[in-house]
């Protein structure tokens, strides 16, 4: 085979390969939380970071007016 | 039985399973998975009566891969080459000649015009050369496919890669295995994890 191979299947899910490879469908939960906690983790960091910065400069804004 | 839906996502991943191919299987695992296809290997297979069980697997999947980079002798003694590799590309052939013209086969290698040497006999056949990296094969990989609908990018491919290698040792630990290769069920828990992130990224 030389030229590409045009694929006409629907995209696979996870259900569909834990279909194939027998994995039980609570697996994909599992794996969708520690996903999206690994995003949230993510988030909760920036907003993190945010807010000591906005107090930080309220600090400094407030020092100033003193 | 699968459903014909699952067989169509299905390729066939004929690759060397050794611990310094991991990162390249990987990669393999994440490209075809950007493609919204299920990559399949002999993994799935136990030891009695494995050549047939091959056939009925390459019989199942309308596409396969073959990376021919594994051509030297192994470590252990008597040192050979590894056969499996061509052997098993030597299957699918076959099978797109005499059963299946739709079957779709490409062959893989990291050295350029190194397989038209060691396998002259598919001389005229396109190699797809990764050169052993990463980008390599995801570039390769969507060279060697086309989707119309949800057609990934290469800084999508190595997005999709990069999360799944992050969460690798974690998949490992769960599934109590220290290889991609250790196992059909370690290896289908990492295409699960390659399949989540195409499905959130592309």
């Amino acid at each position: 085979m030389s030229h590409p191979y045009v694929i006409r299947s629907k995209f696979a899910t996870a259900e569909d390969v834990a279909e194939i490879y027998g994995i039980p469908k609570s697996y994909i939960e599992k794996m969708r939380k520690i996903m999206s906690g690994g995003d949230k983790i993510v988030t909760q960091n920036r907003k993190g970071a945010s807010k000591t910065k906005s107090t930080s400069r309220g600090k400094k804004r407030s020092a100033g007016r003193k | 039985m699968l459903e014909e839906n699952r067989i169509k996502q299905s390729v066939f991943l004929n690759i060397p399973y050794d611990y310094q191919f991991e990162p390249l299987c990987l990669a393999y695992i994440c490209g075809i998975a950007c493609f919204g296809l299920v990559p399949r290997t002999t993994l799935e297979i136990p030891g009695d009566r494995r050549l047939n069980r091959i056939i009925d697997l390459i019989a199942a999947c309308p596409i396969s891969i073959h990376d021919l980079s594994r051509v030297q002798l192994d470590r252990a003694k008597p040192r050979t080459p590894r056969f499996n590799v061509p052997f098993e590309l030597g299957l699918a052939i076959a099978r797109q000649k005499l059963v299946d013209a739709e079957h779709g086969w490409f062959v893989f290698e990291t050295v350029h015009r190194r397989a038209e040497k060691s396998l002259s006999d598919i001389a005229g056949t396109d190699v797809y050369v990764h050169g052993g990296t990463i980008q390599g094969v995801l570039k390769q990989v969507s060279n060697a496919f086309i989707r119309q609908e949800r057609q990934s990018n290469l800084s999508q491919m190595l997005s999709v890669y990069r999360h799944v290698r992050v969460e690798l040792p974690a998949i490992l630990r769960r599934s109590g295995a220290r290889s991609v290769f250790d196992g059909a069920r370690t290896f289908g828990n990492v295409c699960m994890a390659a399949i989540l992130w195409a499905e959130k990224t592309i």
